[in-house]
């Protein structure tokens, strides 16, 4: 109904579609004794159109993070604001999907079954209904296990089923925690290849992940939690970018060539590091971050690199 | 079961006015209902804001509470049937998961071995028989009711598969809604299946026949010939009837219609021998043992049918184009075996033959008059004193010395046997359309002995009708009153008037032009007491449809468990499942209670409340731990306890646990009221208005559990 009121504001070009002004989550047991600050003080933005990548060790605040996105949690004190609306607002949900850390779904329910249940929960018409499900059952490969109760799929089954049920609403906004856990390599593959093609639809997905390549691959920002604060944000080739090191890649190089190249490049006084192929660094970025934190809490001072 | 308050119209007691003399306030539900909500409105949000502020700090306490009403409107309002549905479906799918089902299994079973020994010398087994299956199916149900709804909840959020739910665009209130629709309606079908399960075994478990045997019965004969036989059926089921048949009052088994606009007289309906000997549904009847009949004159006709058992009579019926003629046998007879445990038999002619003796076996047909539901029309009840004077019920206090009996006092007045009091209903609305035979009184009177005499020999009263206006009235007729039977007593068209005529009812002026007349009762045992109240003694204006009024008795039982399901998925929505349940079960067991523990906690509260109370209402003897302490001391209920540090102690530990109380108490739904069931086992017609009062009644609780449970569950962190 008031699905015009948020798109108030267009001025500069991709508005942000999440937004986070100090966000804090202390949690408490029933006697409102702090038990965890799982989160301090967090300022996000995710602009429309992106894959933005929340990294952080077990239990930094990343979950935490996506379930007051969606209202799950309540901030303890801060915003959070999900298409220009308060996170708690349920009417937000039109547009959002999600994909939980693990299936949780109705068990007693078939693939089918499933399906149906939550698009009716987004009010469509059972027509409408039937040809979403079938479409996404397909395109998560589960066509043969259709029928089956979900009390009988494999781990990487309800993993497909789940992420079925977070697109059924063909959402602007995907939210997948951990999107890859449990999934063959086949299916990590397709995964990802999803989530590039939702972009290139002009979706915004968030995701986390432990999957340091898969989040290189796909993300187009990230964000670096450790312990409730953000520690490192950015675009993902600018943050890997080694300013003093020159990487040269080519192809069919032959061997007396690289030697001869290698020759050049200490006649002009620098040095040759390594010659061999490139490989994952956002692990190396990722592990110093999360060392130099370790010994040095507190606040960790980033530049937010993405500047165009 | 006597009804003690007849039931106000459903308009007057939802909207108020009207006569405020049967104990209805002033104000109508609907203005309490707006009262309520605006103090539990505020209430809710004072305590909102506390926890909130306690959570989250003042300022952002605020925040959030304005936020929450802010969406309230649009979440309650804006829910879509669609998503209910769905939730719905979930919730349905859920409890037949949880095996609802066994339910009924158990249900059978209790049915099974209550076929065998359910009150086999009961005086009254259609009320036995009723009471037990809706009282099997009432607390079969509610725990069904309360372990489907009070876990589900509470289970979804521990699996957490409430996150891809909340996710959705689901408004809380849905999530409500969607739940106690779905298990309402697996209470439902569950309901239904018990409620054709029950009609059907109540309705055969009762089935019987007698016979009435040639040798058993005694013959009556007036100079030779047989005028009337007597005695008693065989045996069958615990007892027999006593029978008196009059020699030749027996008829064909045809049922004979008029036809509109003088088109003749039909047979509608033949059955056994008529059928057999060739009459179809349908044909016309134009003349009986060769005499045509007079257009019109349909009872002329059924008399003309009438003869001795076992003979035939000989019909001319037109079928289509034909006209033939069929002999049939008269084998049944227009009158009926004495009642006896609530029912009696049809005497149909057994051996179409009847022998010279004139003999003959009879079988009699089904039970009739088991299942009833009487429509009672209550009148108003005046009373003179013993010196003859009037007494108006209102006012009516009692001087005399030993006529205080205690507990029921002032429900019940009572009047003195062998004096000139009398206890006065005067009835209005009487014509001879709607009582064409004459009007079916029931009488329902206590009786106190003032002196045992012979305690199983009733008292002896006395009735006669009265016409206000003129002072006519019947001859007096004497009755034996008993206690906790209803005396069904007629009073026929034709009466005798003190003046030795015998008089129609309605045109010999014992009723008004207007359609009022007066019942005098009066006891004439000397010594001894009648009591009555204004609903002791009513016309039975009709008797409705007893299936109706079984579905009915079922609908109510259906809204008390959805009452249930509401409450318990209500409590789900903060507690974890065992505890929502506890918690439940707890609130059915006070609301069964409520009328009792609501005066006790007053008498706790407020001592001087007592006095105000009916006797019969007092309770004595204060609080749990007062009444405990009395125990161990061993002191009776009334007995002052003596001053002290230690029963000041006592009575202010049981004041603190009654305010608790009394607050829970004024929240909860009363089961009491709900008091359908009792009206179907004992016969009597529901009345509509009552079900309406329990509907709304019903709708104003649903709705107050719904915006409550609303604010609870937007308020609640599901991943928290
Ligand atoms: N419901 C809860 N009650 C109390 N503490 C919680 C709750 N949920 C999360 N936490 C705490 O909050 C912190 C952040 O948890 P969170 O689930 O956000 O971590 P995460 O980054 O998703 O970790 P992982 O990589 O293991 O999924 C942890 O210390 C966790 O123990
Ligand atoms: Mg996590």
């Amino acid at each position: 109904m008031s699905e015009q009121t948020q798109n108030e504001p267009a001025a500069s070009a991709p508005r942000p579609v999440i937004e986070t002004r100090n966000l804090s989550k202390v949690f408490r047991d029933f006697w409102g004794r702090q038990k965890v600050r799982a989160l301090k003080a967090l300022d996000l933005q995710v602009r429309e159109g992106e894959i933005f990548g929340l990294l952080g060790p077990n239990g930094s605040g990343k979950s935490t993070t996506i379930k007051i996105l969606l209202g799950l949690l309540f901030p303890t004190s801060g915003e959070a604001l999900v298409f220009g609306r308060e996170a708690t607002d349920v009417a937000k949900n039109r547009r959002i999907g999600y994909l939980p850390e693990e299936s949780y779904l109705y068990r007693f329910l078939n693939a089918n079954e499933t399906l149906d249940f939550y698009g009716r929960l987004f009010n469509m018409p059972a027509k409408e209904r039937r040809e979403r499900s079938r479409q996404l059952i397909e395109m998560v490969g589960l066509a043969s296990a259709a029928r089956r109760p979900l009390k009988e799929y494999s781990k990487g089954m309800a993993r497909r089923i789940g992420l079925a049920q977070a697109l059924i609403n063909d959402p602007d906004l995907i939210l997948l925690d951990e999107p890859t856990s449990g999934l063959d390599p086949i299916g990590t593959r397709q995964m990802k290849d999803l989530i590039l093609k939702l972009k290139e639809d002009g979706k915004t997905v968030v995701l986390c992940s432990h999957l340091l390549a898969d989040v290189q691959d796909v993300c187009d920002r990230i964000a670096i939690l450790y312990q409730g604060e953000l520690k490192e944000l950015g675009r993902v080739e600018s943050l890997l970018k080694q300013q003093d090191i020159t990487q040269i890649q080519s192809t069919k190089l032959s061997e007396s060539a690289l030697e001869e190249i290698c020759q050049v490049i200490r006649e002009k006084g620098a040095e040759v590091l390594a010659t061999d192929s490139p490989k994952t660094t956002l692990e190396d970025l990722f592990l110093t971050i999360v060392k130099e934190s370790q010994s040095r809490p507190g606040k960790r001072v980033y530049a937010d690199k993405d500047e165009r | 079961m006597i009804i003690e308050k007849p039931v106000p119209p459903i308009w007057q007691w939802l909207f108020g006015g009207g006569a405020t003399s049967n104990g209805l306030q002033g104000d109508g539900a609907l203005w309490e209902f707006f009262q309520a909500t605006w103090v539990l409105g505020l209430l809710g949000l004072a305590i909102g804001l506390l926890i909130t502020i306690f959570r989250y700090g003042p300022s952002r306490g605020w925040q959030n509470l304005l936020r929450v009403l802010a969406q309230a409107p649009r979440d309650l309002l804006g829910i879509s049937p669609r998503r209910i549905l769905g939730l719905t479906y979930l919730a349905m799918r859920e409890a037949f998961r949880r095996r609802v089902w066994v339910a009924l299994l158990l249900f059978f079973a209790l049915l099974m071995f209550a076929g065998w020994n359910l009150a086999p010398q009961s005086d009254q087994p259609g009320v036995i028989y009723l009471n037990f299956v809706l009282t099997a199916t009432t607390f079969i149900m509610l725990p069904v009711a309360i372990f489907t709804s009070a876990f589900s909840l509470p289970q979804d959020i521990k699996n957490h598969t409430i996150y891809t739910v909340v996710t959705k665009p689901v408004r809380p209130s849905e999530i409500l809604l969607g739940r106690i629709i779905g298990f309402s309606l697996v209470s439902t079908l569950l309901l239904l299946i018990m409620g054709v399960t029950s009609y059907i075994f109540v309705a055969r478990g009762l089935n019987h026949s007698h016979a009435l045997i040639a040798k058993d019965l005694i013959r009556e004969t007036v100079r030779g010939a047989p005028v009337r036989y007597e005695g008693n059926t065989t045996r069958s089921d615990h007892h027999r009837h006593h029978g008196q048949i009059e020699a030749d009052e027996f008829f064909p088994e045809i049922e004979l219609q008029a036809l509109p606009n003088d088109g003749g007289i039909t047979i509608s309906k033949t059955a056994g021998s008529a059928t057999a000997s060739g009459l179809k549904e349908g044909d016309l009847l134009e003349a009986i043992d060769g005499v045509s009949l007079v257009a019109g004159k349909l009872d002329e006709a059924i008399l003309s049918l009438q003869g001795k058992a076992g003979t035939k009579v000989a019909l001319t019926v037109r079928r289509g184009d034909e006209s033939l003629i069929v002999d049939v046998p008269r084998t049944i007879l227009e009158t009926f075996t004495e009642p006896n445990r609530g029912h009696k038999h049809r005497v149909l002619a057994h051996h179409s033959g009847a022998s010279d003796s004139g003999k003959v076996d009879y079988a009699l047909g089904e039970p009739e008059g088991l299942f009833v539901a009487r429509v009672p029309k209550y009148g108003r009840l005046r009373f003179r004193d013993s010196k003859g004077d009037a007494k108006n019920e209102a006012t009516w206090e009692f001087t005399e010395k030993g006529t205080n009996i205690g507990k029921v006092f002032t429900y019940r007045s009572y009047i003195r046997g062998n004096t000139l009091a009398a206890a006065i209903w005067t009835f209005d609305g009487l014509t001879p359309e709607n009582y064409p035979d004459g009007i079916d009184l029931d009488v329902n009177i206590r009786v106190y002995r003032s002196h045992i005499g012979k305690i199983d020999a009733p008292v002896a009263g006395s009735f006669f009708v009265r016409n206000p206006d003129t002072g006519a009235s019947s001859q007096e007729r004497i009755f034996s009153g008993k206690d906790f039977t209803i005396d069904q007593m007629k009073i026929p068209r034709k009466v005798w008037n003190t003046q030795d005529e015998l008089v129609d009812l309605f045109d010999g002026g014992l009723v008004t032009e207007d359609g009022r007349f007066e019942v005098w009762v009066s006891c004439v045992d000397p010594g001894q007491y009648f009591g009555m109240a204004e609903a002791d003694v009513y016309i039975r204006a009709r008797d409705a449809s007893y299936t109706a009024n079984f579905i009915k008795g079922f609908l109510g039982i259906e809204l008390q468990i959805i009452l249930v399901t509401a409450l318990a998925v209500f409590f789900s929505t903060f507690l974890s499942g065992p505890v929502a349940m506890l918690i439940s079960f707890t609130a059915i067991v006070l609301g069964f209670n409520k009328g009792f523990l609501t005066r006790l906690s007053q008498s706790v509260l407020n001592p001087e409340s007592i006095r105000q109370m009916d006797a019969y209402e007092r309770i004595y003897g204060g609080g749990p731990f007062e009444s405990f302490y009395r125990i161990i001391t061993q002191r009776n209920l009334t007995s002052e306890l003596d001053a002290g540090m230690f029963r000041d102690v006592v009575k202010n530990i049981d004041h603190s646990l009654m305010y608790v109380v009394n607050k829970i108490l004024s929240l909860l739904p009363n089961f009491e009221q709900f008091v359908e069931v009792k009206y179907l086992s004992y016969g009597y017609n529901i009345p509509a208005d009552m079900l309406w009062q329990h509907f709304f009644a019903f709708l104003a609780f649903l709705f107050a559990v719904y915006v409550i449970g609303y604010f609870v569950l937007k308020s609640r962190e599901m991943a928290g």
